[in-house]
Protein backbone atom coordinates (compact mmCIF):
# COMPACT_ATOMS: atom_id res chain seq x y z
CA UNK A 1 0.00 0.00 0.00
CA UNK A 2 2.66 2.43 1.02
CA UNK A 3 4.86 1.26 -1.91
CA UNK A 4 2.09 2.17 -4.27
CA UNK A 5 1.72 5.63 -2.84
CA UNK A 6 5.41 6.38 -3.24
CA UNK A 7 5.21 5.25 -6.84
CA UNK A 8 2.29 7.55 -7.55
CA UNK A 9 4.23 10.44 -6.07
CA UNK A 10 7.33 9.53 -8.11
CA UNK A 11 5.33 9.43 -11.31
CA UNK A 12 3.92 12.86 -10.72
CA UNK A 13 7.22 14.30 -9.58
CA UNK A 14 8.63 15.07 -13.04
CA UNK A 15 5.40 16.75 -14.03
CA UNK A 16 5.44 18.89 -10.93
CA UNK A 17 9.05 19.92 -11.44
CA UNK A 18 8.22 20.84 -15.02
CA UNK A 19 5.28 22.92 -13.91
CA UNK A 20 7.55 24.70 -11.45
CA UNK A 21 10.13 25.42 -14.15
CA UNK A 22 7.48 26.61 -16.59
CA UNK A 23 6.06 28.99 -14.03
CA UNK A 24 9.48 30.52 -13.47
CA UNK A 25 10.01 30.89 -17.21
CA UNK A 26 6.68 32.72 -17.52
CA UNK A 27 7.70 35.19 -14.86
CA UNK A 28 11.16 35.67 -16.32
CA UNK A 29 9.82 36.21 -19.84
CA UNK A 30 7.37 38.81 -18.51
CA UNK A 31 10.26 40.72 -17.00
CA UNK A 32 12.39 40.35 -20.16
CA UNK A 33 9.46 41.62 -22.22
CA UNK A 34 9.10 44.66 -20.01
CA UNK A 35 12.81 45.42 -20.06
CA UNK A 36 12.89 45.04 -23.86
CA UNK A 37 10.08 47.55 -24.26
CA UNK A 38 11.84 49.97 -21.92
CA UNK A 39 15.14 49.61 -23.76
CA UNK A 40 13.37 50.13 -27.08
CA UNK A 41 11.61 53.25 -25.78
CA UNK A 42 14.73 54.78 -24.25
CA UNK A 43 16.79 53.73 -27.26
CA UNK A 44 14.53 55.40 -29.83
CA UNK A 45 14.21 58.49 -27.66
CA UNK A 46 17.97 58.74 -27.36
CA UNK A 47 18.68 58.02 -31.04
CA UNK A 48 16.08 60.58 -32.12
CA UNK A 49 16.99 63.14 -29.52
CA UNK A 50 20.71 63.25 -28.86
CA UNK A 51 21.31 65.37 -31.97
CA UNK A 52 19.17 68.12 -30.45
CA UNK A 53 21.99 68.80 -28.02
CA UNK A 54 24.11 69.90 -30.98
CA UNK A 55 23.32 72.91 -33.10
CA UNK A 56 24.77 74.00 -36.44
CA UNK A 57 26.49 77.36 -36.63
CA UNK A 58 27.75 79.14 -39.74
CA UNK A 59 30.85 81.33 -39.66
CA UNK A 60 30.40 84.56 -41.59
CA UNK A 61 32.91 87.36 -42.13
CA UNK A 62 30.92 90.35 -41.05
CA UNK A 63 32.00 93.88 -41.80
CA UNK A 64 30.60 96.36 -39.34
CA UNK A 65 31.01 99.56 -41.36
CA UNK A 66 30.94 102.91 -39.60
CA UNK A 67 28.11 103.94 -41.87
CA UNK A 68 25.93 101.20 -40.36
CA UNK A 69 26.10 103.09 -37.09
CA UNK A 70 25.46 106.62 -38.41
CA UNK A 71 29.17 107.37 -38.31
CA UNK A 72 29.61 107.22 -34.54
CA UNK A 73 29.03 104.28 -32.23
CA UNK A 74 26.76 105.58 -29.49
CA UNK A 75 24.64 103.20 -27.44
CA UNK A 76 21.61 104.37 -29.36
CA UNK A 77 23.04 103.85 -32.83
CA UNK A 78 24.26 100.38 -31.78
CA UNK A 79 20.78 99.49 -30.60
CA UNK A 80 19.15 100.84 -33.75
CA UNK A 81 21.48 99.53 -36.46
CA UNK A 82 20.10 97.22 -39.14
CA UNK A 83 21.82 93.95 -38.20
CA UNK A 84 19.65 91.87 -40.51
CA UNK A 85 20.89 94.04 -43.38
CA UNK A 86 24.48 93.60 -42.23
CA UNK A 87 24.11 89.80 -42.17
CA UNK A 88 22.42 89.81 -45.57
CA UNK A 89 25.23 91.92 -47.00
CA UNK A 90 27.80 89.52 -45.63
CA UNK A 91 25.96 86.55 -47.18
CA UNK A 92 25.91 88.34 -50.54
CA UNK A 93 29.65 88.94 -50.26
CA UNK A 94 30.21 85.24 -49.59
CA UNK A 95 28.16 84.26 -52.63
CA UNK A 96 28.60 87.06 -55.17
CA UNK A 97 27.23 84.85 -57.95
CA UNK A 98 23.74 84.94 -56.43
CA UNK A 99 21.88 87.74 -58.15
CA UNK A 100 18.26 86.70 -58.61
CA UNK A 101 15.81 88.04 -56.05
CA UNK A 102 14.38 84.64 -55.30
CA UNK A 103 17.80 83.03 -54.84
CA UNK A 104 18.85 85.85 -52.57
CA UNK A 105 15.86 85.38 -50.33
CA UNK A 106 16.70 81.67 -50.14
CA UNK A 107 20.30 82.53 -49.36
CA UNK A 108 19.23 84.76 -46.46
CA UNK A 109 17.29 81.81 -45.03
CA UNK A 110 20.49 79.89 -44.29
CA UNK A 111 20.90 81.95 -41.13
CA UNK A 112 18.37 81.91 -38.33
CA UNK A 113 16.11 84.92 -37.92
CA UNK A 114 17.42 85.19 -34.37
CA UNK A 115 21.05 85.70 -35.49
CA UNK A 116 20.60 89.48 -35.81
CA UNK A 117 19.84 89.77 -32.08
CA UNK A 118 22.92 87.73 -31.19
CA UNK A 119 24.97 90.05 -33.38
CA UNK A 120 23.47 93.13 -31.73
CA UNK A 121 24.31 91.76 -28.30
CA UNK A 122 27.86 90.99 -29.41
CA UNK A 123 28.36 94.50 -30.80
CA UNK A 124 26.83 96.14 -27.72
CA UNK A 125 29.32 94.24 -25.55
CA UNK A 126 32.31 94.93 -27.82
CA UNK A 127 31.82 98.31 -29.55
CA UNK A 128 35.47 98.24 -30.67
CA UNK A 129 34.44 95.71 -33.36
CA UNK A 130 32.84 98.51 -35.36
CA UNK A 131 34.81 99.47 -38.44
CA UNK A 132 36.44 96.05 -38.68
CA UNK A 133 35.71 92.74 -40.36
CA UNK A 134 35.28 89.89 -37.90
CA UNK A 135 34.29 86.25 -38.22
CA UNK A 136 31.14 85.53 -36.28
CA UNK A 137 29.53 82.16 -35.68
CA UNK A 138 25.90 82.66 -36.67
CA UNK A 139 23.04 80.42 -35.60
CA UNK A 140 21.98 78.39 -38.64
CA UNK A 141 18.38 77.93 -39.71
CA UNK A 142 16.62 74.74 -38.57
CA UNK A 143 16.49 73.33 -42.13
CA UNK A 144 20.28 73.71 -42.45
CA UNK A 145 20.66 72.09 -39.05
CA UNK A 146 18.47 69.13 -40.02
CA UNK A 147 20.46 68.75 -43.26
CA UNK A 148 23.77 68.82 -41.41
CA UNK A 149 22.49 66.10 -39.12
CA UNK A 150 21.87 63.94 -42.17
CA UNK A 151 18.11 63.86 -41.84
CA UNK A 152 17.35 65.36 -45.23
CA UNK A 153 17.93 62.97 -48.10
CA UNK A 154 19.21 64.87 -51.16
CA UNK A 155 17.91 62.01 -53.33
CA UNK A 156 14.32 63.05 -52.59
CA UNK A 157 12.88 65.09 -55.51
CA UNK A 158 13.55 68.77 -54.95
CA UNK A 159 9.93 69.82 -54.87
CA UNK A 160 9.29 67.51 -51.92
CA UNK A 161 11.94 69.18 -49.78
CA UNK A 162 11.93 72.52 -48.04
CA UNK A 163 15.69 72.78 -48.50
CA UNK A 164 16.35 73.27 -52.23
CA UNK A 165 19.33 72.04 -54.25
CA UNK A 166 20.86 75.52 -54.41
CA UNK A 167 20.73 75.88 -50.63
CA UNK A 168 22.40 72.50 -50.25
CA UNK A 169 25.12 73.61 -52.68
CA UNK A 170 25.71 76.77 -50.60
CA UNK A 171 25.91 74.74 -47.41
CA UNK A 172 28.40 72.37 -49.02
CA UNK A 173 30.45 75.35 -50.24
CA UNK A 174 30.51 76.81 -46.73
CA UNK A 175 31.37 73.40 -45.34
CA UNK A 176 34.32 73.11 -47.73
CA UNK A 177 35.65 76.38 -46.26
CA UNK A 178 35.25 75.00 -42.71
CA UNK A 179 32.58 77.57 -42.05
CA UNK A 180 29.93 75.13 -40.83
CA UNK A 181 30.28 73.58 -37.41
CA UNK A 182 28.13 71.81 -34.89
CA UNK A 183 28.48 73.16 -31.41
CA UNK A 184 26.88 72.26 -28.10
CA UNK A 185 23.34 73.61 -28.11
CA UNK A 186 23.33 75.93 -25.10
CA UNK A 187 20.22 77.73 -26.37
CA UNK A 188 18.20 74.57 -25.81
CA UNK A 189 18.79 74.93 -22.08
CA UNK A 190 18.62 78.71 -21.77
CA UNK A 191 15.75 79.72 -24.05
CA UNK A 192 12.00 79.58 -23.72
CA UNK A 193 9.75 78.20 -26.41
CA UNK A 194 9.94 79.59 -29.94
CA UNK A 195 8.25 79.08 -33.28
CA UNK A 196 11.74 78.74 -34.79
CA UNK A 197 13.07 75.31 -33.81
CA UNK A 198 16.69 76.47 -33.71
CA UNK A 199 15.80 79.09 -31.09
CA UNK A 200 13.41 76.93 -29.09
CA UNK A 201 14.56 75.94 -25.62
CA UNK A 202 13.34 73.97 -22.69
CA UNK A 203 14.08 76.34 -19.81
CA UNK A 204 10.61 77.93 -19.76
CA UNK A 205 8.97 74.53 -19.44
CA UNK A 206 11.51 73.33 -16.84
CA UNK A 207 10.88 76.39 -14.67
CA UNK A 208 7.11 76.01 -15.09
CA UNK A 209 7.31 72.36 -14.06
CA UNK A 210 9.59 73.20 -11.15
CA UNK A 211 7.23 75.85 -9.75
CA UNK A 212 4.18 73.67 -10.29
CA UNK A 213 5.78 70.67 -8.57
CA UNK A 214 6.94 72.85 -5.66
CA UNK A 215 3.39 74.11 -5.14
CA UNK A 216 2.13 70.52 -5.40
CA UNK A 217 4.64 69.26 -2.87
CA UNK A 218 3.95 72.07 -0.38
CA UNK A 219 0.18 71.56 -0.61
CA UNK A 220 -0.27 67.84 -1.11
CA UNK A 221 2.25 66.44 1.37
CA UNK A 222 1.12 68.20 4.59
CA UNK A 223 -2.59 67.97 3.76
CA UNK A 224 -2.32 64.35 2.68
CA UNK A 225 -0.35 63.28 5.75
CA UNK A 226 -2.68 65.18 8.11
CA UNK A 227 -5.75 63.62 6.49
CA UNK A 228 -4.21 60.15 6.65
CA UNK A 229 -3.27 60.52 10.33
CA UNK A 230 -6.73 61.71 11.27
CA UNK A 231 -8.54 59.03 9.31
CA UNK A 232 -6.26 56.23 10.49
CA UNK A 233 -5.55 57.14 14.11
CA UNK A 234 -8.34 59.34 15.40
CA UNK A 235 -11.52 59.03 13.33
CA UNK A 236 -14.17 56.60 14.52
CA UNK A 237 -15.43 54.13 11.96
CA UNK A 238 -18.94 54.98 10.86
CA UNK A 239 -20.91 55.53 7.68
CA UNK A 240 -19.43 58.98 7.21
CA UNK A 241 -15.79 57.84 7.30
CA UNK A 242 -16.74 54.91 5.06
CA UNK A 243 -18.13 57.37 2.56
CA UNK A 244 -14.93 59.40 2.70
CA UNK A 245 -12.85 56.27 2.18
CA UNK A 246 -14.83 55.22 -0.90
CA UNK A 247 -14.46 58.73 -2.26
CA UNK A 248 -10.70 58.82 -1.73
CA UNK A 249 -10.32 55.46 -3.43
CA UNK A 250 -12.49 56.66 -6.27
CA UNK A 251 -10.55 59.91 -6.72
CA UNK A 252 -7.29 57.96 -6.89
CA UNK A 253 -8.68 56.07 -9.88
CA UNK A 254 -10.44 58.92 -11.67
CA UNK A 255 -8.89 60.01 -14.99
CA UNK A 256 -6.63 62.98 -14.41
CA UNK A 257 -8.54 65.24 -16.76
CA UNK A 258 -11.37 65.35 -14.22
CA UNK A 259 -9.05 67.27 -11.90
CA UNK A 260 -8.35 69.69 -14.72
CA UNK A 261 -12.10 70.28 -15.04
CA UNK A 262 -12.33 70.76 -11.27
CA UNK A 263 -9.51 73.30 -11.38
CA UNK A 264 -11.14 75.08 -14.29
CA UNK A 265 -14.47 75.32 -12.48
CA UNK A 266 -13.15 76.26 -9.03
CA UNK A 267 -9.80 78.04 -9.36
CA UNK A 268 -10.32 79.80 -12.68
CA UNK A 269 -14.06 80.37 -12.82
CA UNK A 270 -14.98 80.81 -9.17
CA UNK A 271 -11.80 82.29 -7.65
CA UNK A 272 -10.91 84.08 -10.90
CA UNK A 273 -7.23 83.14 -10.74
CA UNK A 274 -5.34 83.87 -13.96
CA UNK A 275 -4.98 81.17 -16.58
CA UNK A 276 -1.70 79.47 -17.49
CA UNK A 277 0.10 80.10 -14.19
CA UNK A 278 2.12 77.32 -12.48
CA UNK A 279 0.41 78.16 -9.15
CA UNK A 280 -2.95 76.95 -10.45
CA UNK A 281 -1.23 74.06 -12.22
CA UNK A 282 0.41 73.05 -8.96
CA UNK A 283 -2.89 73.30 -7.09
CA UNK A 284 -4.63 71.07 -9.64
CA UNK A 285 -1.78 68.55 -9.52
CA UNK A 286 -1.95 68.65 -5.70
CA UNK A 287 -5.62 67.69 -5.86
CA UNK A 288 -4.64 64.85 -8.16
CA UNK A 289 -1.84 63.52 -5.96
CA UNK A 290 -3.72 63.89 -2.65
CA UNK A 291 -5.62 60.57 -2.90
CA UNK A 292 -2.41 58.69 -3.74
CA UNK A 293 -0.59 60.23 -0.78
CA UNK A 294 -3.50 59.65 1.61
CA UNK A 295 -3.93 56.00 0.65
CA UNK A 296 -0.22 55.15 0.90
CA UNK A 297 0.19 57.14 4.11
CA UNK A 298 -2.72 55.27 5.69
CA UNK A 299 -1.15 51.98 4.65
CA UNK A 300 2.16 53.09 6.19
CA UNK A 301 0.42 54.05 9.44
CA UNK A 302 -1.46 50.75 9.54
CA UNK A 303 1.84 48.89 9.15
CA UNK A 304 3.25 50.34 12.38
CA UNK A 305 2.90 47.57 14.99
CA UNK A 306 0.16 48.22 17.60
CA UNK A 307 2.68 47.36 20.34
CA UNK A 308 4.42 50.70 19.70
CA UNK A 309 1.23 52.66 20.29
CA UNK A 310 0.37 50.57 23.35
CA UNK A 311 3.81 51.04 24.84
CA UNK A 312 3.67 54.81 24.33
CA UNK A 313 0.19 55.03 25.83
CA UNK A 314 1.30 52.74 28.66
CA UNK A 315 4.06 55.08 29.80
CA UNK A 316 1.62 57.95 29.85
CA UNK A 317 1.89 59.64 26.45
CA UNK A 318 -1.25 61.38 25.22
CA UNK A 319 -2.74 60.11 21.93
CA UNK A 320 -1.30 63.11 20.07
CA UNK A 321 2.15 62.51 21.57
CA UNK A 322 1.89 58.82 20.70
CA UNK A 323 1.21 59.63 17.07
CA UNK A 324 3.66 62.49 16.66
CA UNK A 325 6.57 61.05 18.64
CA UNK A 326 6.30 57.35 17.92
CA UNK A 327 3.97 56.35 15.11
CA UNK A 328 4.69 59.12 12.60
CA UNK A 329 8.50 58.71 12.51
CA UNK A 330 8.09 55.00 11.87
CA UNK A 331 5.51 55.56 9.15
CA UNK A 332 7.49 58.35 7.46
CA UNK A 333 9.44 56.21 4.94
CA UNK A 334 6.20 54.65 3.67
CA UNK A 335 4.57 58.06 3.43
CA UNK A 336 7.51 59.40 1.44
CA UNK A 337 7.26 56.45 -0.94
CA UNK A 338 3.63 57.36 -1.58
CA UNK A 339 4.65 60.95 -2.11
CA UNK A 340 7.27 59.90 -4.68
CA UNK A 341 4.67 57.99 -6.64
CA UNK A 342 2.23 60.87 -6.46
CA UNK A 343 4.75 63.53 -7.44
CA UNK A 344 6.19 61.45 -10.27
CA UNK A 345 2.67 61.06 -11.58
CA UNK A 346 2.07 64.81 -11.23
CA UNK A 347 5.32 65.68 -12.98
CA UNK A 348 4.44 63.63 -16.04
CA UNK A 349 0.84 64.74 -16.23
CA UNK A 350 -0.36 67.02 -18.97
CA UNK A 351 -4.12 66.56 -19.40
CA UNK A 352 -5.23 68.67 -16.41
CA UNK A 353 -2.70 71.34 -17.36
CA UNK A 354 -4.05 71.55 -20.90
CA UNK A 355 -7.50 72.29 -19.52
CA UNK A 356 -6.38 75.14 -17.24
CA UNK A 357 -4.54 76.84 -20.07
CA UNK A 358 -0.91 75.89 -19.44
CA UNK A 359 -0.79 74.91 -23.09
CA UNK A 360 -0.42 78.52 -24.29
CA UNK A 361 2.56 79.51 -26.43
CA UNK A 362 4.76 81.36 -23.96
CA UNK A 363 8.23 82.60 -24.88
CA UNK A 364 9.12 84.25 -21.57
CA UNK A 365 10.66 82.13 -18.85
CA UNK A 366 8.49 82.20 -15.73
CA UNK A 367 10.32 83.77 -12.78
CA UNK A 368 7.70 82.97 -10.14
CA UNK A 369 4.67 80.67 -9.77
CA UNK A 370 2.49 83.63 -10.76
CA UNK A 371 4.00 84.13 -14.22
CA UNK A 372 2.36 82.35 -17.12
CA UNK A 373 4.24 79.23 -18.16
CA UNK A 374 4.01 75.72 -19.51
CA UNK A 375 5.18 72.42 -18.07
CA UNK A 376 7.55 69.86 -19.54
CA UNK A 377 4.93 67.27 -20.57
CA UNK A 378 2.84 70.00 -22.19
CA UNK A 379 5.90 71.29 -24.01
CA UNK A 380 6.55 67.79 -25.33
CA UNK A 381 2.92 67.60 -26.46
CA UNK A 382 3.22 70.99 -28.20
CA UNK A 383 6.47 70.13 -29.96
CA UNK A 384 5.23 66.71 -31.00
CA UNK A 385 2.38 68.51 -32.75
CA UNK A 386 4.64 70.98 -34.58
CA UNK A 387 5.21 70.38 -38.28
CA UNK A 388 8.91 71.37 -38.48
CA UNK A 389 11.36 68.49 -38.86
CA UNK A 390 13.72 69.97 -36.31
CA UNK A 391 11.05 69.69 -33.60
CA UNK A 392 11.16 65.89 -33.86
CA UNK A 393 14.58 65.70 -32.25
CA UNK A 394 13.69 68.45 -29.81
CA UNK A 395 10.64 66.46 -28.69
CA UNK A 396 12.87 63.48 -27.92
CA UNK A 397 15.41 65.71 -26.20
CA UNK A 398 12.64 67.23 -24.07
CA UNK A 399 11.54 63.71 -23.11
CA UNK A 400 15.10 62.99 -21.98
CA UNK A 401 15.12 66.18 -19.91
CA UNK A 402 11.78 65.22 -18.36
CA UNK A 403 13.14 61.77 -17.48
CA UNK A 404 16.23 63.33 -15.90
CA UNK A 405 14.00 65.73 -13.98
CA UNK A 406 11.94 62.81 -12.70
CA UNK A 407 15.05 60.92 -11.65
CA UNK A 408 16.32 64.00 -9.82
CA UNK A 409 13.06 64.58 -7.91
CA UNK A 410 12.72 60.90 -7.05
CA UNK A 411 16.36 60.68 -6.01
CA UNK A 412 15.84 63.53 -3.58
CA UNK A 413 12.89 61.83 -1.94
CA UNK A 414 14.65 58.45 -1.85
CA UNK A 415 17.49 60.17 0.01
CA UNK A 416 14.98 61.65 2.46
CA UNK A 417 13.42 58.23 2.95
CA UNK A 418 16.80 56.65 3.63
CA UNK A 419 17.40 59.31 6.25
CA UNK A 420 14.13 58.60 8.05
CA UNK A 421 14.23 54.84 7.72
CA UNK A 422 14.25 53.01 11.06
CA UNK A 423 13.99 49.35 11.81
CA UNK A 424 12.41 47.68 14.78
CA UNK B 1 -4.05 61.70 -21.22
CA UNK B 2 -1.40 59.98 -23.25
CA UNK B 3 -4.17 58.95 -25.58
CA UNK B 4 -4.48 62.57 -26.71
CA UNK B 5 -1.38 62.00 -28.79
CA UNK B 6 -2.29 58.52 -29.97
CA UNK B 7 -6.06 58.46 -30.43
CA UNK B 8 -7.95 60.07 -33.26
CA UNK B 9 -10.68 62.65 -33.25
CA UNK B 10 -13.37 60.98 -35.34
CA UNK B 11 -16.23 59.58 -33.31
CA UNK B 12 -16.72 56.07 -34.64
CA UNK B 13 -19.05 53.51 -33.08
CA UNK B 14 -17.29 50.23 -33.75
CA UNK B 15 -16.25 47.11 -31.89
CA UNK B 16 -13.19 46.60 -34.09
CA UNK B 17 -10.08 47.53 -32.09
CA UNK B 18 -8.10 48.18 -35.28
CA UNK B 19 -10.34 50.99 -36.47
CA UNK B 20 -9.59 54.51 -35.38
CA UNK B 21 -11.79 55.73 -32.60
CA UNK B 22 -11.79 58.65 -30.23
CA UNK B 23 -11.76 58.73 -26.44
CA UNK B 24 -13.64 60.81 -23.90
CA UNK B 25 -10.41 62.47 -22.73
CA UNK B 26 -9.53 63.56 -26.26
CA UNK B 27 -12.97 65.06 -26.68
CA UNK B 28 -12.74 66.98 -23.42
CA UNK B 29 -9.34 68.37 -24.33
CA UNK B 30 -10.40 69.41 -27.81
CA UNK B 31 -13.57 71.01 -26.47
CA UNK B 32 -11.74 73.01 -23.84
CA UNK B 33 -8.60 74.23 -25.61
CA UNK B 34 -9.20 77.75 -26.80
CA UNK B 35 -11.04 80.71 -25.41
CA UNK B 36 -14.61 80.12 -24.50
CA UNK B 37 -17.03 81.64 -22.08
CA UNK B 38 -17.43 79.43 -19.08
CA UNK B 39 -21.14 78.81 -19.70
CA UNK B 40 -20.82 78.16 -23.42
CA UNK B 41 -22.36 74.89 -24.67
CA UNK B 42 -18.89 73.57 -25.55
CA UNK B 43 -17.59 73.98 -22.01
CA UNK B 44 -20.74 72.50 -20.55
CA UNK B 45 -20.47 69.52 -22.91
CA UNK B 46 -16.92 68.96 -21.69
CA UNK B 47 -18.13 68.98 -18.11
CA UNK B 48 -20.89 66.49 -18.98
CA UNK B 49 -18.25 64.18 -20.49
CA UNK B 50 -16.16 64.59 -17.35
CA UNK B 51 -19.16 63.68 -15.22
CA UNK B 52 -19.69 60.53 -17.28
CA UNK B 53 -16.07 59.50 -16.73
CA UNK B 54 -16.39 60.19 -13.02
CA UNK B 55 -19.58 58.16 -12.65
CA UNK B 56 -18.08 55.21 -14.55
CA UNK B 57 -15.03 55.10 -12.29
CA UNK B 58 -17.28 55.45 -9.24
CA UNK B 59 -19.37 52.45 -10.30
CA UNK B 60 -16.22 50.40 -10.99
CA UNK B 61 -14.84 51.36 -7.61
CA UNK B 62 -17.99 50.41 -5.75
CA UNK B 63 -17.96 47.02 -7.51
CA UNK B 64 -14.28 46.60 -6.66
CA UNK B 65 -14.92 47.46 -3.03
CA UNK B 66 -17.65 44.84 -2.83
CA UNK B 67 -15.42 42.20 -4.42
CA UNK B 68 -12.64 43.01 -1.95
CA UNK B 69 -15.03 42.85 1.00
CA UNK B 70 -16.36 39.49 -0.16
CA UNK B 71 -13.03 37.76 -0.63
CA UNK B 72 -10.96 39.49 2.02
CA UNK B 73 -9.92 36.99 4.67
CA UNK B 74 -9.86 38.20 8.21
CA UNK B 75 -7.09 36.61 10.23
CA UNK B 76 -7.66 38.35 13.51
Amino acid sequence: MSMKQTEIIKQGLARRYNAERRFRIYGLSAIICGVAFLVFLLGTTFVNGYTAFLQTYIALDITLADSDFDGDATAESIARADYLGIIKRSLREHFPEVTKRRDKSNLYKLVSSGAQYDLRKEVAENPELIGRTTTFWMLADDEVDVYMKGRIDPAVPEKNRRLKDRSIAWIEALKAQDRVERKFNILFFTNGDSREPEQAGILGAVMGSLFAILVTMLLAFPIGVAAAIYLQEFASRNRFTDLIEVNINNLAAVPSIIFGLLGLAIFLNFFNLPRSIPLVGGMVLALMTLPTIIISSRAALAAVPPSIREAALGVGASPVQTVLHHVLPLAMPGMLTGTIIGLAQALGESAPLLVIGMVAFIVDIPGSPLDPGTALPVQIYLWADSPERAFVERTSAAIMVLLLFLVAVNGLIVLLRKKFERRW
Amino acid sequence: MNVVMAAGLAANLTANPFESVTTVTVQIVTLLIGDQEFDSPKTLAAFALGLVLFVITLILNVIALQVVRKYKEQYE
